[in-house]
């Protein structure tokens, strides 16, 4: 909890180098899902690959970053927030390999400034009066949380009381949480800890939904080898999972 | 000067023209009641009708010949076309549109720009806009931006109708003179019975999209 | 604001202006053909040209990507030149705009085509003017107003790309990541509303400063 809760330090700004506009293949560019980017620009800073040749980010969304790498786009690392997305790139391109990295960790926030909130989703399921936002059931998040309160017997109950709101997606949830619109939601740990208005109130064990996996694919592209070798390696390494830990993400014990 | 015309057009709305005409006349009016044809003709002369079963001649040059493929572009016809409409270029000055086909391109001597300004009194009004001017001297500009332009013929449609009345006898006169010296042979539309007397030359008269009189007016 | 904030705006103005330069010729001649011309199968043209304002930007980015990809036909090519790159570079947003932006510019144009004063065309033709000559004195001058409008309409669309550019060009800071693609990724980050907002305004500045220079330029011809 401790560890969860404490807000990663040096992370946001301006990760990324904006100097040099003439992209040179020397440099490595890595595809990032929007979700993961921040702590996939830690992890390039820590690794240490940026010191020796440019690396460029782009973030979007998983389906987009694997249509344009199957689509032959010039890149050498993808981050992928889905299973589904990075197995289809390794189907599409054989010599690319790729790894389960991460696990995404769902948490019951409540808003920063209510100290008397909902300590846990039993609680707030006492209390007819409360309102709880999550994601709308066609996005992961949604059907991640659904089924942990399914598992802890609480999804009917919430239901039938008419306290459940649904969300866009995780982004709405957290924003309404923030602004008090809604005594609590469920929504990813990583999201939770860079919205300043929320504070987590429950962490919910993984065991309870489906695993939300994260996914690096090496990508067999031009230059940079060594680099986006050692980049695949320490996304692995035990160094990566503190910075993991930190962006709200669990990892992945081998 | 020799100019022969032969033609049969159908147009879309049922008007039929087919004339067969020559002239070896240095001014050539055309006449007859509106409707009859008389402006047909002079889109088919000036080259923008396509579609016509046409045998042009002007001079020396068969400019169209529809049995033949030929079909002079209207730029490669040489004429000074004035039409009925002044059709004024908006963004242009009066003086940009005067000169706007001069071939001379010289404000000195007897058929510069600046003499057709001063004959047909649009000196005075050279750096306005055409919108700013009236209809007789939009007209005016009109005719001298033809004059300017001509150099195998000068076609004129109803050149003078807009024009003031106290000037209308003179600027006919001096368009005469204007052919005589340059040696530019006129073809006018009219059916100002006033102005086909004073411009004796060769004349014919249309009705119907047919010539129904050679000579005879 | 921010030096990256900064280079975004800049890199903005850079991909909108070079959108608008590369449909500039291509679309005049477009509008031209489709306000002038009829021809067997006009009407495939004209719903080829307008598909970019049908169908969903990411679509048209996918497209252009699966053809100027390292797979695709197009991109096959373009890999043979060193140095060229269009995929994950500013000049694949500034294509990525330049095409979505494409048929508002060309609509724009051909109206103002349709609607000018054929029988002005005729009398420059009597005048000595070839057709290109023509083209150059009166019909481009006399489609002035449209021509002002569509550069407007394209270069606004071009600022405002998202779609087609994340797609193509990427999001890649300092070097393809536009005003909106900023905006979102700002968006995606809880806490980043207020860098969003900043950039916002920018685009209502820029937006509005193109807008008054156009109805002055438009207004100078009345003059």
């Amino acid at each position: 909890m401790a560890g969860l809760a404490l807000l990663p330090g040096c992370s946001g700004q301006q990760p990324e180098r904006a100097d040099n506009r003439n992209a040179s293949r020397t440099g490595v560019t890595i595809l990032v899902a929007a979700s993961l980017r921040e702590c996939v620009a830690e992890m390039v800073r820590a690794s240490g690959i940026d010191g020796q040749l440019q690396v460029d980010l782009s973030a979007a969304s998983s389906s987009s970053l694997a249509r344009q790498v199957i689509a032959g786009a010039p890149a050498d690392l993808f981050f992928s927030a889905s299973r589904e997305w990075a197995e289809e790139v390794l189907k599409e391109i054989p010599s690319a390999r790729g790894v389960h990295f991460a696990d995404g960790r769902m948490v019951m926030i409540v808003p920063a400034d209510a100290p008397h909130g909902p300590a846990s989703l039993a609680e707030l399921a006492r209390d007819e009066k409360m309102r709880l936002g999550v994601g709308a059931a066609e996005v992961p998040a949604g059907r991640y949380a659904m089924e942990a309160l399914g598992q802890m017997k609480l999804l009917e109950k919430l239901q039938d009381a008419g306290q459940l709101v649904y969300g866009q997606d995780v982004r709405q949830v957290l924003h309404w949480t923030g602004m008090g619109e809604i005594d609590a939601g469920i929504v990813y740990a990583s999201d939770a800890l860079l919205e300043k208005n929320v504070r987590i109130a429950q962490e919910i064990d993984p065991a309870l939904h489906q695993p939300v996996e994260y996914w690096i694919v090496w990508l067999p592209g031009a230059g940079g080898r060594e680099e986006v070798d050692r980049m695949y390696a320490f996304v692995q390494s035990p160094a990566a999972g503190e910075i993991l830990a930190r962006f709200g993400f669990g990892t992945v014990h081998r | 000067m020799h100019l022969q015309i032969e033609c049969e057009f159908q147009h879309a709305d049922g008007f039929e023209l087919s004339v067969q005409m020559t002239s070896e006349a240095r001014m050539t009016v055309v006449t007859g009641p509106s409707g009859s044809g008389k402006s047909t003709l002079l889109m088919l002369l000036a080259g923008l009708l396509a579609g016509a079963r046409q045998r042009i001649q002007l001079g020396d040059e068969v400019v169209a010949n529809s049995l033949a493929g030929v079909h002079w572009p209207p730029q490669r016809r040489g004429l000074g076309v004035a039409f009925q409409e002044p059709r004024l270029f908006p963004h242009l000055s009066v003086r940009r549109n005067l000169t706007y086909g001069d071939w001379r391109r010289t404000a000195e001597g007897m058929h510069s720009w600046s003499e057709i300004a001063r004959r047909l009194e649009i000196e005075p009004l050279l750096d306005k806009r055409v919108g700013q001017l009236s209809g007789g001297q939009q007209q005016r500009l009109a005719l001298g931006r033809a004059m300017l332009a001509a150099r195998t013929m000068l076609v004129l449609d109803e050149p003078l109708t807009h024009v003031e009345t106290g000037l209308r006898m003179g600027i006919a006169s001096w368009i005469d003179e204007f052919s005589r010296e340059s040696a530019i042979p006129v073809l006018a539309v009219t059916h100002n019975e006033s102005l086909v007397a004073h411009w004796a030359g060769s004349c014919f008269r249309m009705d119907c999209g047919r010539l129904v009189a050679t000579n005879a007016c | 604001m921010s030096a990256a904030e900064i280079a975004t705006v800049l890199l903005s103005l850079q991909v909108a202006l070079v959108a608008v330069l590369l449909i500039l010729v291509p679309g005049t001649g477009m509008a031209w053909f489709l306000a002038r011309r009829n021809f067997w199968g006009k009407f495939a043209v004209d719903a080829l040209v307008n598909l970019p304002l049908v169908l969903p930007p990411v679509v048209t980015g996918y497209g252009l990507l699966l053809l100027l990809g390292r797979n695709g036909p197009l991109g096959y090519w373009i890999g043979q030149w060193p140095g060229w790159r269009i995929v994950f570079d500013w000049k694949g947003a500034a294509l990525a705009s330049a095409v979505v932006a494409f048929p508002l510019f060309v609509r724009s144009v051909r109206l103002a085509f349709e609607q000018a004063d054929r029988s002005l065309e005729d009398a420059a033709r009597t005048l000595g003017d070839g057709p290109w000559k023509m083209f150059f004195r009166i019909s481009l001058p006399l489609a002035r107003n449209g021509l002002i409008a569509g550069i407007l309409l394209a270069f606004a669309r071009a600022l405002g790309e998202f779609g087609a550019t994340i797609m193509l060009a990427g999001n890649i800071p300092g070097q393809t990541q536009t005003i909106p693609l900023h905006i979102y990724q700002q968006l995606q980050t809880p806490g980043g509303e207020q860098g969003a907002w900043r950039l916002v305004a920018i685009s209502v500045l820029v937006a509005t400063a193109a807008l008054v220079a156009g109805n002055w330029l438009q207004r100078e011809r009345s003059r």
